[in-house]
């Protein structure tokens, strides 16, 4: 079960997309450089990483980032109270949850996760070391894999 | 608005990933 072309990243990575370039931007440019590949959220997770983008810059930037990324991932609904990115796993059926969070790349909660969602916690170098573009265009799409299909600045 | 010029706007901030987390801590942990 679950999408293995799926990706939910949580509000930290989002917003460090934004603001900070480093891994978390070239996570991000994996799954916009892809049109085959589908970055799930929520709108309790955008509501963080709106809530950051505006701590750390302006409420302008923030505002235009949250209509870009409305447009750009799939929203998924759960229940206010439920860690957003888990949740947003869980109901999208995504296969890779990317965060800095140390907590959910703990042992324990990626039991837990796994009991409640075939997803794997990782972080975003994890996720660029790991992503072989190749076996996941065969598995998701069939055939050989054609390249980048899509403008990850556009 | 396209990627590039969120990027674009968003360099103008010399934001570093410690921020981000202390600002999504806050915002969860309060």
């Amino acid at each position: 079960m679950g999408d293995v072309a799926a990706v939910v990243a949580d509000a930290d990575v989002l917003a460090a997309d934004l603001l900070v370039e480093g891994p978390a931007r070239d996570a991000l440019d994996i799954v916009r450089a892809h049109s085959w590949m589908t970055l799930l959220a929520s709108e309790l997770l955008l509501d963080d990483a709106t809530a950051v983008i505006q701590a750390v810059s302006d409420a302008g930037l923030a505002a235009d980032w949250r209509e870009k990324i409305t447009e750009f991932a799939t929203i998924v609904d759960h229940a206010a109270g439920d860690h957003p990115a888990i949740a947003a796993a869980y109901h999208g059926g995504a296969r890779h949850i990317l965060t800095f969070d140390e907590q959910l790349h703990g042992a324990a909660a990626a039991v837990t996760i796994r009991d409640q969602v075939e997803t794997s916690v990782k972080h975003p170098a994890g996720f660029v070391r790991l992503f072989d573009a190749e076996s996941l265009y065969t598995e998701v799409v069939g055939g050989d894999y054609p390249g980048p299909d899509r403008d990850p600045r556009a | 608005m396209s990627w590039a010029d969120l990027f674009a706007r968003a360099g103008a901030y010399d934001v570093t990933e410690s921020e981000v987390l202390a600002a999504l801590e806050a915002r969860r942990n309060g």
